[in-house]
């Protein structure tokens, strides 16, 4: 039965690997406008691309 | 483009294609499109040229019409370098990055059109919208595009960038928004995985303290509430140990001491007698605090209340130097400079006219739209408007030392504390003391009757006393009314605003641009037809007499008379003018001036009568446009509040207001925006709790002096003087019923207390008696937090079905 240590270890770990993801996205600003990325996606892909600039990355 | 644009003139009701106008009167028709103005229509024609016609596949008619002609230098300062660096937040050679408020987006194809900037203007290399902050990033080359010539294209589309002084301003709130948002995730996963590891300690009722399990468990445990204490909740435990530094007790202080007493107590169990401990509900407990801190502090982004004089200045003047007109900025304007000012801009600072005649309008200042007349060597304060040619002023004070900045400031140091504490605070003084008064009564019992469960008894009172519920009452009722209002344009600043604004017993009411939309006035002319030479007369007279209501009717008649010259004049203040002109006697004022009956077909509007040679002609309506239904709201509000008019404007109106508000006194006209302010701080002395409503900056003032200012505003996104929240004035109509809601709200927190303090005092009695188990309080803590923000919810929602019932128009989308 002492594997269930190790088990709970892991999946701790394993949260915090998601916590360690949930920091990472509200530090890079991901949570700032939780409006504008919902109406940017139903956005066409350009056909064209014209004169070397570039559409966002 | 071939095609020739076509200009008929059918008052159909056709749409413009662009900006989804009706295209009466005029209307341009362009390949197979209808646009109401020549300008809508180039702008399509610019969009299509560049393959950006899937602007308006996005929203229908998403174009902005552009109401004023462009000049061609008005954003020529943007070429100075100074101006630049303020502006740019980064500059190389070959890049620079820009952040403008870009207040006219309001729609998906705004943002499709900015993010594809780089399409229309070559030097473009990217943007991005934030919407919710209506603000749009560019990076460009600024080899091949100037910053002026960027601004210049986006104005001639119609999103005209905010450019002002504080709009460099870096916005502090983002930090504090993320620092709350990590916190919350810390206690939410702390929270998951204790509750997690405390199942079997919930199960299991004898269990061994030495079993291996349970100690592994206890740790973990220990281990997984250290963030939650050290990091999420170290705000709460800073703001109560500052509070009781100030001797000012406020609600974080009892949850503190819950906290701390969960803590000690938790580490205690887990390493002393090899128990579970509590620390599942301290996770919890910081968890529903964060989300309450986090929901409340959701506000209005793209909204700003802190404006101030700053705000409506334009960040540069032309100065001349050695005859050549130079931009420069404002800040870097010195006592002797000169500078030129063109029609429709603002003077920044304190000046003497040099050259040029002024008609300036001090509306911004003093209220009062009438303008001054200014010849070379007059003084001009700031914040005046020039509407003529353009002057010539030279510098008197630096723009910091100004008449207008002099008088911001003082009034904002006279107002640092508001007299009303926040009603959450009080509550949270009171419970403080209720709580300890408990947990002391309790030692002493057990301290005679049984000592060792004395210890347990005062940590357990603490801890299940702690006033989640109550702490979590107030930022999800108001929150949630903070959201329901802003759906009828009413835009509340945060959500304490709402307890403010539910004590309310004395409202104050602006005129002009507050009672009446805008300054537009209706002027009919009815009675018998007039030849032109009358006409001409009419206009002649009129327009000698400064009183406002002759000012409406001559220009009314401006656009078909022209003067000709009087022989006699004479004007008798509050009666009238009588004039003459060869043999005819005129006279135009009151009926009974004139010798006429008067009619009294609108209430609401001023009878100006004509009398040619004795013999009545007929008679002038002026209709100030009133908002409509303005009388049965001001009926509703006056059954439950004391209201007061302030105006700048002088007393033509004066029996009209009477008659509007229902009462003769409390209606005061030629008010400065000192005197607004002193009447409001007057009022409060005499323990009124008082709401300011108003626009513009004549009383931003008294706006910041009261407990509750709410400004008008037909745009919300543009200007409104600092206030604690905003009403579009769509939503005007609603007031009494915003009024009423904010009192339901707070009768809705209030029976939440009632609620909480039920289960805290169930929790008390297990507490006292010394028998808490941690399944008790780990049931007993959410239990009552979700059933009492479920219970405000629902109140809070019921309560603005009730008193702002949805009708069609009321609909305001944010």
């Amino acid at each position: 039965m002492e594997v269930l240590l190790l088990l709970i270890i892991i999946s701790l770990s394993v949260a915090l690997a998601f916590l360690a993801g949930f920091i990472w996205a509200v530090r890079s600003r991901q949570f700032d406008d939780d409006y504008t990325p919902s109406v940017r996606m139903l956005f066409d892909e350009d056909e064209e691309e014209n004169s070397g600039a570039q559409p966002f990355k | 483009m071939s095609q020739q644009s076509k200009l008929t003139n059918t008052a159909a009701h056709v749409k413009c294609f662009h900006c989804g106008d009706s295209c009466e009167g005029e209307r341009v028709n362009f390949e197979d499109k209808s646009f109401c103005c020549h300008g809508c229509q180039s702008v399509y024609q610019l969009l299509n040229s560049c393959s950006l016609e899937s602007y308006y596949t996005y929203a229908p008619n998403p174009g902005i019409k552009q109401l004023k002609a462009p000049v061609s230098d008005s954003f020529a300062y943007l070429d100075e370098e100074g101006i630049q660096e303020k502006l740019l937040s980064y500059k190389s050679a070959t890049l620079a990055k820009v952040q403008f408020r870009l207040p006219s987006m309001h729609c998906a194809s705004c943002i499709w059109l900015i993010e594809h900037f780089y399409k229309l203007v070559p030097g473009v290399i990217q943007s991005r919208v934030d919407f919710t902050k209506r603000l749009a990033s560019f990076d460009y080359n600024p080899q091949l595009l100037s910053l002026r010539r960027l601004v210049e294209q986006l104005s001639a589309v119609g999103y005209e960038p905010q450019l002002y002084l504080d709009s460099t301003k870096s916005k502090k709130s983002n930090t504090y928004t993320k620092r709350i948002l990590l916190q919350m995730g810390v206690a939410g996963f702390c929270f998951g995985n204790i509750m997690l590891l405390s199942f079997p300690e919930y199960l299991s009722v004898n269990a061994d303290p030495n079993d291996i399990y349970r100690r592994f468990f206890g740790y973990v445990n220990f281990a997984l509430g250290l963030p939650v204490l050290l990091f999420s909740a170290a705000d709460y435990l800073r703001s109560a140990w500052q509070s009781i530094i100030q001797k000012e007790i406020n609600m974080d202080v009892p949850i503190s001491l819950g906290v701390l007493a969960l803590f000690v107590r938790s580490t205690y169990e887990i390493f002393i007698l090899g128990g579970g401990g509590y620390m599942d509900s301290l996770s919890a407990l910081i968890f529903f605090l964060l989300i309450g801190k986090w929901i409340q502090q959701r506000t209005y982004d793209s909204l700003s209340f802190e404006r101030d004089y700053k705000s409506y200045f334009p960040i540069a003047v032309h100065r001349v130097e050695n005859g050549v007109e130079k931009p420069c900025s404002i800040e870097q304007l010195k006592p002797g400079d000169k500078y030129r000012v063109r029609s429709g801009e603002l003077v920044p600072t304190d000046s003497v006219l040099v050259e040029g005649e002024g008609s300036i309008d001090y509306s911004f200042v003093s209220g009062e739209s009438e303008p001054v007349s200014a010849m070379p060597g007059a003084k001009i304060f700031a914040g005046g408007r020039q509407a003529g040619q353009s002057l010539l002023l030279e510098v008197l004070k630096t723009v910091d030392q100004s008449y207008l900045t002099a008088l911001w400031n003082n009034s904002e140091s006279g107002n640092k504390t508001h007299h009303l504490a926040s009603f959450a605070d009080r509550v949270g003084r009171r419970f403080t003391y209720v709580v300890l008064a408990i947990s002391m009564l309790a030692a002493a019992y057990w301290m005679v009757n049984d000592p060792p469960v004395a210890w347990d008894a005062v940590s357990a009172v603490l801890i299940v006393a702690c006033p989640c519920a109550l702490a979590l009452s107030f930022p999800f009722a108001f929150s949630n009314a903070v959201r329901l209002l802003g759906r009828r344009g009413f835009y509340l600043k945060n959500a304490s605003s709402l307890g403010r604004m539910a004590e309310v017993d004395t409202i104050v009411f602006d005129k002009t641009g507050t009672l009446t939309h805008g300054e537009d006035a209706r002027t009919v002319y009815i009675g018998r037809k007039l030849s032109v030479l009358e006409k001409n007369l009419i206009f002649s007279i009129v327009s000698q007499s400064g009183h406002p209501l002759s000012r409406f009717i001559s220009r009314t008649l401006q656009a078909e008379c022209t003067p000709v010259s009087l022989s006699v004049f004479s004007e008798l203040p509050g009666k009238g003018i009588m004039a003459g002109s060869g043999r005819d006697v005129y006279r135009i004022g009151t009926p009974a001036f004139v010798g006429a009956h008067p009619r009294q077909i609108n209430p609401l509007a001023s009878e100006i009568h004509v009398s040619i040679n004795g013999i009545s002609a007929g008679f002038f309506e002026v209709s100030k446009n009133y908002r409509p239904d303005l009388g049965a709201q001001i009926n509703q509000l006056k059954k439950r509040y004391k209201l007061y008019m302030l105006s700048g404007d002088n007393a033509a109106e004066q029996s009209v207001i009477q008659s509007l508000f229902g009462q003769q006194e409390g209606i005061y006209f030629n008010q400065s925006p000192f005197d607004k302010e002193q009447f409001i701080i007057a009022l409060q002395k005499k323990g009124a709790i008082t709401a300011m409503i108003g626009d513009g900056l004549n009383d931003a003032g008294a706006l910041r002096a009261s407990d509750m200012g709410i400004s008008v505003a037909d745009d919300v996104f543009r200007f409104a003087p600092a206030s604690n929240a905003i009403l579009a004035s769509s939503g005007f109509a609603c007031l009494p019923g915003f009024f009423r809601f904010s009192q339901a709200t707070l009768r809705v927190v209030k029976l939440s207390f009632v609620l909480s303090f039920l289960y805290n005092g169930v929790g008390v009695f297990f507490a006292v008696s010394g028998l808490l188990e941690p399944v008790i309080a780990a049931i007993l803590m959410p239990l009552s937090s979700i059933s009492v923000v479920g219970f405000v919810t629902l109140g809070t929602t019921f309560y603005y079905r009730k008193f702002l019932p949805k009708t069609d128009k009321s609909h305001v989308q944010y």
